[in-house]
């Protein structure tokens, strides 16, 4: 190799480094950006604190809510949140439960648990899935109905709920999830105040690792008690508090999470339900959405609300949370190449222009440049090219970066909502914002990149996730 | 090397903010633990104070002594207590409160405090009378924000000092910048009294969201008497009146709205057909089966499912004609009479 090639080949390198430098700084203006935003917004829009004044602001005049449960292999969990759910402050409500095709005895533990039979129920074959095998309810539960069909994955299930529901608003509940009693009527609140525009409403999700649960209620609000679960938990409040708030109020949220959101069922029904193509299905009707809605030129709105929470268990194995990973990322880059047309396209506004550039931005580019930067800049340091001040100070502003954000969140969690009482947690949640920097970050990107790799590759499927069910308090 | 320095520089400013912010937090913390105490004293003082007036314990003049000066205190323990008692018990408290200041303390937040202060002081006027109320709750009525002129419009309804109702509807701006559900609070507040001007809302000039809203509270009125303009409106142009009115109709289960019922069965909006099979059920005249009957085939699933409901409730005519239907081959009339007849037996 001449001297000539050496100089053009650390060039090449350098000017590698820096396209990795500039896109991690523009991913970190973003972050910052974000938690402006939801700073302004939680500080405009504080939430009702008494479920006593909602019932009485929203009460009478609620529309009525199916929620919607599929379920497939939960027989750990299953009889204990639908009893939650059935126990829910709001004034009409039917849940359905989905059982798709499991085969861990979901369904008989459901008819065991609720001495269900077999129904009839007459319904609108308005979205496409996989054939019903059986309807179950019974004179004691009214608000209770079980349908069980044949195996087509989650989206296929809540299409089934959809076509059984008959109430103008459904919920998608995942089955390992557990309502506060008030979120009903803390989510419904956009339907109520603004009936004509408002198409859908996500949530807050929050980790229950580590919570006390009794009858399917949370009774006991505490951090998990394990690392990975509490990483966790500093990400979801920084997904939810910032993120999701700042790009609701841009009107730009491009996803609803999967476990806790509410649509409007004819909308639903007009972009076909939930698409049985990708495991993304929760992200993906929301752009499909967007798309519809844009197209039709009529005005709608999909929000996020911090307030109404529901509370999830998370993988506590890195090998579970590796698949929960993988999927999620395939399940974002199968919507966002399926929509990549809206992309930049000025008929499809700020979600073309903001959102999924956005998308582009942090889920499809920076996985692969931030660990292109974790190989391209040590090898340059080895090759002298920067100085070992500059790659260190490089990572630390990386570090630094991460830590405000996650911060962020911390404070506005604390100034706004307080859901964790006891200070010493307080104190483990900063420390999980500094520790995440190191390793878990990198583990992330790592299974976001295998994700992509799957998505090129075609593959499809969900994989396995165990329940261990909620610590009984 | 500088740029180095800089970004150190950077990263640690990040850094040290976080840190300094998370301590603040955690100090706020521990700041609040220790004056929780304290405050919860306060509070079961104050309420103390208001049952030991309401058990006729202590006389007016000493409850309103324990109880004034801590007006926000007043207000808070005061309110959730209303909320709990009825009767006598209650009226007392608020007269008790009135007179502790409590009224004038809501006026002067009404005028200058934050917005979200400003929009529950609107809400809480409501437990209390007076021309220097309704003028307070009138002025916010032409408030910059919708939520702060809802709460004053739904409060004066309640008071019964609500402006006319066109006036109403243009300073609620009801239309295309203000169309929530909460309005329906703000109109059923004014029935029984102003039935004749809700009804005069549907023919006026306004926007249809406030005449959606009328009917919704004509809804709730229980009064026969509106059964001639309700009839009259099924006729309407526009397909959300005529639906409407089929509500109302349902709710009034009158047999006067029969002839209505007729042609609205065959209405050429599904919205209005499945609206009138249900006043159809409601009033439950068994001559309405074979026009029931021949909705089992509608094109709209709706409209379908509804008749056969409705023909369930018409009673053993009603039933007899479904379970005719459902015998009747595998057409969609049989299928809909089916379901709903093994549905209803489930």
């Amino acid at each position: 190799m001449t001297a000539l090639q050496d100089v053009s080949l650390l060039q090449t390198a350098r000017l590698v480094a820096e396209l990795i430098i500039a896109t991690g700084a523009l991913q970190n203006l973003v972050y910052i950006a974000e938690l402006c935003v939801a700073g302004y917004v939680l500080a405009r829009h504080r939430p009702i604190r008494r479920g006593d004044t909602l019932w009485q602001l929203f009460g009478d005049i609620s529309p009525p809510i199916a929620l919607l449960v599929p379920a497939y292999n939960e027989a750990a969990t299953i009889v204990e949140n639908i009893r939650s759910l059935l126990s829910l402050q709001y004034p009409s409500f039917e849940v359905i439960v989905v059982n798709d095709g499991s085969t861990d005895g979901t369904l008989a533990a459901v008819i065991e648990a609720f001495a269900l039979v077999p129904v009839e129920r007459s319904y609108d074959a308005q979205v496409p899935h996989n054939p019903l095998r059986g309807l179950y309810g019974s004179p004691e539960h009214p608000m209770l109905l079980v349908a069980d069909k044949e195996n087509g994955g989650k989206a296929d299930a809540l299409n089934a709920g959809i076509n059984l529901s008959r109430a103008p608003l459904f919920c998608a509940v995942d089955a390992d999830s557990v309502l506060e009693p008030d979120s009903l009527l803390r989510v419904v609140q956009p339907f109520v105040e603004d009936p004509v525009r408002t198409a859908v409403v996500g949530g807050t999700v929050r980790i229950a690792n580590g919570c006390g649960v009794r009858h399917g209620r949370i009774v006991d609000v505490a951090l998990p008690r394990r690392l990975l679960p509490l990483l966790q938990t500093v990400e979801y409040l920084r997904a939810f508090l910032i993120a999701r708030l700042a790009w609701s109020h841009l009107r730009a949220l491009t996803i609803v999470s999967g476990a806790f959101g509410i649509f409007r069922r004819h909308v639903a029904v007009a972009v076909g339900g939930y698409s049985r193509d990708t495991v993304g299905e929760d992200m993906e009707i929301i752009v499909k959405i967007h798309r519809h809605m844009l197209e039709q030129r009529i005005d709608y709105l999909i929000r996020f609300l911090p307030e109404p929470v529901c509370w999830t268990e998370v993988p506590e194995t890195l090998a579970m949370l590796a698949r929960q990973r993988i999927r999620w990322q395939r399940g974002t880059l199968e919507t966002f190449f399926k929509h990549a047309r809206m992309l930049l396209n000025p008929r499809y506004g700020r979600i073309g222009s903001l959102a999924l550039l956005n998308t582009l931005l942090v889920d499809v580019l920076a996985p692969p440049v931030e660990l292109l930067g974790y190989l391209v800049l040590p090898a340059l340091w080895l090759l002298g090219a920067v100085s070992l001040d500059y790659l260190l100070a490089f990572l630390a502003l990386v570090f630094a970066c991460g830590m405000f954000v996650s911060v962020g969140s911390l404070i506005l969690e604390e100034i706004e909502l307080r859901r964790y009482p006891k200070t010493g947690d307080l104190v483990r949640l900063t420390a999980a914002a500094i520790v995440e920097n190191f390793g878990y970050r990198q583990i992330n990107n790592v299974w976001r990149m295998i994700g992509s790799w799957r998505y090129l590759r075609g593959a499809k499927g969900w994989g396995e996730m165990a329940r261990t069910g909620f610590r009984r308090a | 090397v500088p740029l180095a320095r800089a970004i150190w520089i950077v990263t640690t400013a990040l850094a040290g903010i976080s840190v300094a912010m998370m301590l603040s937090l955690v100090f706020r913390r521990w700041a609040a633990a220790l004056g929780a105490t304290a405050r919860e004293r306060r509070r079961a003082a104050m309420e103390h104070a208001m049952l030991a007036y309401l058990d006729h314990e202590v006389t007016l003049d000493q409850a309103r002594r324990q109880i004034g000066g801590q007006l926000d205190l007043m207000c808070d323990v005061g309110f959730r207590l209303a909320d709990m008692i009825r009767g006598d018990a209650r009226g007392r408290l608020l007269d008790l409160m009135e007179r502790a200041g409590a009224a004038d303390h809501l006026i002067r937040q009404l005028g200058r405090a934050g917005h979200r202060t400003r929009v529950l002081a609107a809400t809480n006027l409501r437990h209390f009378g007076g021309a220097a109320v309704t003028a307070a709750l009138d002025r916010a009525l032409d408030g910059e924000y919708a939520d702060l002129r809802l709460a004053a419009a739904s409060s004066l309804a309640q008071l019964g000092a609500a402006p006319p109702l066109p006036e109403l509807v243009a300073r609620l701006r009801i239309g295309p910048e203000e169309h929530s559900d909460l309005l329906r609070h703000v109109f059923r507040r004014l029935v029984p009294a102003r039935i004749p001007a809700l009804i005069d809302l549907l023919h006026a000039d306004v926007d249809p969201t406030a005449k959606l809203y009328a009917l919704d509270a004509l809804a709730q009125s229980g009064d026969y008497g509106i059964i001639d303009a309700m009839t009259a409106l099924t006729a309407d142009p526009s397909l959300e009146l005529r639906a409407g009115a089929f509500r109302v109709l349902a709710a009034l289960a009158h047999p006067a709205a029969l002839p209505a019922v007729r042609v609205g069965l065959s209405d050429p909006a599904w919205q209005v057909r499945t609206q009138a099979a249900i006043c159809a059920g409601r009033i439950s005249s068994p001559e309405l089966a074979p026009l029931l009957a021949s909705m089992l085939d509608d094109a709209n699933w709706w409209a379908r499912f509804r008749a056969a409901e409705a023909l369930l409730e018409l009673g053993p005519e009603g039933r007899a004609t479904l379970v005719e239907a459902s015998r009747r081959g595998a057409g969609e009339a049989a299928r809909t009479a089916q379901i709903v007849l093994a549905e209803q037996a489930a």
